[in-house]
């Protein structure tokens, strides 16, 4: 059976199994309390539901392809980058776990704003904290969305018929032809985006938390395993770990460049264990007309931090010649200042074996660098690509960045947080805990062996979409058809996962915290009904008409989500769950601080399209004061200044401290909790 | 400070967090100086960042002919006892947490906290 074949009966598989938890958790909402099954499962998750829906929804769809595609790309560093995540299921669900979990049902709280709306008896931080919440997770669903309709595309590649007989056909018929105006005529992702979308809303819908949660249970259990069985059949490719890791050491300093598909790719290799940069760029045609002889010219030079930098200059792509790899290749080996640092060649592979150079020459869009194997196995991983090639990945401060990254941030985000007001008793959270633990050490440590290992059998060219692809290259290269299938489909049921709870996040923000809380409190339970089901619809509908061709500025909000939820959530919920002095302008001090210093730290970021468009050249990189990531700064904002408005602030209210903090006998629980303030 | 009205579970949570936060102090602390110093080519120190606080510490630069795996398994030595033996301990202490140190509180709904009695968006 093929590999694609193989991945269609998985997928159809997991499809199947999605709607059926949906219909399942559908019947039991009828028989509970509406809003509290729809949007917490009525605080009844169970040891396995709530660890998987915990592990399932921290592992988005960059688990199964962007830290693979890191581990590939800078090697054993990677262990560092990610080394927090052993203490990270302690943190976020320990840290707050069980006093949240009190609190919020204290408070009959079923959402985060809900919980900072009763502590601080604040409608007003509780109506901030839902728009902050809603903006946020609006614009990073339209990038799992998109992520999503791209993973899905690229799924259906091979199922037989689907390239070109379904595709054709939609855009014959014109079924889609006004999202194919808006989306710019992709009809394969447009296809793969309403899948995933129908699948998703339709599921999350209908089902509510409940489907959402046990849908993570199947796919972090699938996930897992996959992953696992994946670890044999590499090693058995490699020769081992140890063998794979000593010769990547020993390999000479190498750049690769161009794609084996296009018959473009050039191999550079070390003659030195020098820096060396190269760069292949296009000549304006008035410099190209004055190339004589072959299409290009090299020309090498030290810069200013004594890097050797060799620039390939390719005549312009108006120009009636153009050179191919094999001029590039000859021109650099045949210049004397180049081949004494580098020689390059036409790499020989075994699954294009026929590669003569032929394509036309590569273009960077920026300087590369050529780095020795040894800089995978040690720290701090040069970057190889881009403006900063040749710069480290990993600094010690995004070392200690990465800790907080990680594991503070991680129990400061709102659907992590909600997660731990839905478990049924301290029991449930103290084995829960321990399963997460278990489980991702058993997920993304053996990644860093696996893809380190990848090095040896999946040569860069090779990957025509790019490092992102080396999970599934990898699987269908070494295993079996139907592991294959699981490990391709992946990265999609991470994403769904995540995407899930997202929905989620919004529908309760809008219907509990800003149209129940804020606007109509009077609902009648078929009102309620009716509003949630369509609210997460819409939700996804909106999304999904969004990520068909999403605003620039929409994808630089995203960069700043995890860290901007955690430097404005952690702080106000942390605080008020666990110190009686924390006052209602502190808490709106921590919150503003957290959010504020974020954004000016990724302003950069947020500004670079705008000045672009008006002609003034800005960094475009977060501003990392000291070395540090914005979420440290974020955080020392918010937690400093909630502390010092608290203790500026006069006392809360007695009742409601004696509501969060003293017995059950004390607390006065048959009060509705805004009737003690 | 605690006070003689204060919840129980507050108390023990209290306690709990506390014990959390030191362990994973102690995993960044260890993790990224133990990486930090033996696992890093370069310790170029760079003005304005973290770097730049520390001593020179070129005479921690390492080299190829320095690696070794220990026990064979083909993990380098500093991310062996920097990551891979730190995450082991960690599960045994995630263990002794979950298991030893972390109390059972007695029932929310044997307290009067389940969600009937205080949930005011709850219809029966």
């Amino acid at each position: 059976m093929t590999h694609e074949l193989a991945t269609g009966l998985v997928f159809l598989g997991y499809m199947v199994g999605v709607f059926g938890l949906a219909i399942l958790s559908n019947r039991l909402l009828q028989k509970k309390s509406f809003l509290a099954e729809y949007f917490l499962g009525s605080r009844g998750l169970g040891v396995w539901a709530l660890a998987f829906t915990f592990a399932a929804t921290s592992a988005s769809g960059g688990s199964f392809t962007g830290y693979p595609s890191l581990v590939y790309t800078y090697g054993w560093i990677v262990a560092l980058w990610i080394g927090s995540y052993m203490i990270v299921p302690v943190v976020t669900m320990g840290l707050m776990g069980k006093r949240l979990n009190q609190v919020a049902r204290r408070a009959g709280a079923l959402t985060i704003p809900d919980v900072i709306r009763e502590r601080f008896a604040s409608p007003g931080l509780g109506l901030f904290s839902s728009i902050v919440i809603v903006f946020f997770t609006l614009t990073n669903l339209i990038a799992q969305f998109k992520a999503g309709g791209i993973i899905l595309d690229v799924l259906l590649e091979g199922t037989p018929g689907y390239r070109d007989q379904i595709v054709p056909w939609v855009e014959q018929t014109g079924l889609l032809s006004p999202l194919l105006a808006i989306a710019g005529s992709n009809t394969g992702y447009v296809i793969g985006l309403l899948l995933f979308s129908f699948t998703v809303i339709v599921y999350t819908a209908y089902g509510g938390f409940r489907a959402v949660v046990w849908t993570d249970v199947m796919q972090g259990i699938v996930m897992g395993i996959g992953v696992l069985i994946l670890i044999p059949f590499t090693m058995m490719a490699v020769g081992g770990l140890n063998k794979a890791t000593k010769d990547l050491a020993e390999r000479p300093p190498r750049l690769v460049v161009g794609l084996a598909a296009q018959d473009n790719a050039i191999e550079y290799l070390g003659n030195t264990r020098s820096d060396v940069i190269v760069h292949h760029k296009t000549l304006p045609p008035a410099v190209a007309l004055d190339i004589d002889g072959p299409p290009l010219t090299v020309e090498v030079f030290e810069d200013e931090q004594d890097r050797i930098q060799i620039d390939v200059n390719l005549a312009a792509p108006t120009g009636s010649i153009q050179a191919t790899a094999q001029d590039v290749v000859k021109a650099v080996n045949a210049s004397p200042e180049a081949s004494r640092w580098v020689s390059a060649s036409i790499p020989k592979l075994e699954r294009y074996p026929d590669l003569t150079g032929g394509g036309t020459a590569p273009v960077m869009d920026a300087p590369n660098h050529l780095r020795p194997g040894s800089d995978l196995v040690f720290g701090p991983g040069l970057k190889q690509k881009g403006q900063g090639a040749g710069d480290p990945f990993h600094p010690i401060g995004m070392a200690i960045s990465f800790f907080f990254m990680w594991a503070i941030s991680g129990a400061g985000q709102p659907g992590t947080m909600v997660r731990l007001m839905a478990f049924r008793d301290s029991k449930t959270l103290r084995y829960a805990m321990f399963t997460v633990t278990i489980y991702f050490g058993c997920i993304y440590l053996p990644i860093i062996f696996l893809f380190t290992a990848a090095q040896q059998i999946i040569h860069p060219a090779e990957l025509t979409a790019g490092s992102d692809q080396i999970m599934p290259q990898l699987a269908s290269r070494v295993a079996p058809w139907w592991l294959a299938g699981i490990l391709i489909a992946a990265p999609f049921a991470a994403v769904m996962s995540t995407v899930d709870s997202f929905l989620l996040l919004i529908s309760s923000a809008v219907v509990r915290d800003i149209y129940q809380r804020s606007i109509n409190p009077d609902l009648s339970e078929r009102s309620v009904k009716i509003i949630s089901y369509s609210t997460t619809a819409i939700s996804g509908i909106l999304v999904t008409l969004m990520a068909l061709n999403p605003p620039r500025f929409l994808q630089d909000f995203i960069v700043m989500t995890g860290g901007g939820f955690a430097a404005t959530f952690l702080a106000p919920v942390f605080l008020g769950i666990y110190w009686k002095r924390m006052t209602r302008i502190g808490a709106w001090l921590a919150m503003a601080a957290g959010f504020i210093t974020t954004v000016i730290l990724f302003s950069p970021v947020l500004l670079a399209a705008p000045l672009a468009a008006l002609n003034v050249s800005w960094r475009s990189e977060e501003i990392h004061l000291f070395g540090l990531h914005p979420l440290i700064w974020g955080l020392i904002a918010s937690f400093g200044l909630g502390i010092l408005g608290s203790l500026a602030s006069p006392k809360p209210p007695q009742s409601l401290i004696k509501r969060y903090f003293a017995n059950p006998e004390q607390a006065g629980l048959n009060e509705s909790p805004s009737a003690q303030v | 400070m605690a006070e003689p009205d204060d919840d129980p579970v507050f108390r023990d949570s209290k306690r709990e967090t506390l014990i959390i936060l030191l362990a994973w102090a102690a995993c960044m602390v260890w993790s990224v100086s133990y990486c930090y110093l033996n696992g890093y080519t370069r310790h170029d120190r760079v003005p304005g960042e973290v770097s730049a606080l520390l001593p020179t510490l070129d005479q921690h630069d390492r080299t190829l002919e320095s690696l070794t795996t220990p026990l064979g398994l083909g993990i380098p030595d500093w991310a062996f006892w920097g990551i891979v033996v730190p995450w082991i301990l960690c599960v045994f202490f995630s263990a002794w947490f979950c298991f030893v140190y972390m109390t059972d509180d007695p029932e929310p709904q044997d307290r009067g906290e389940d969600e009937r009695m205080v949930n005011p968006a709850v219809e029966d």
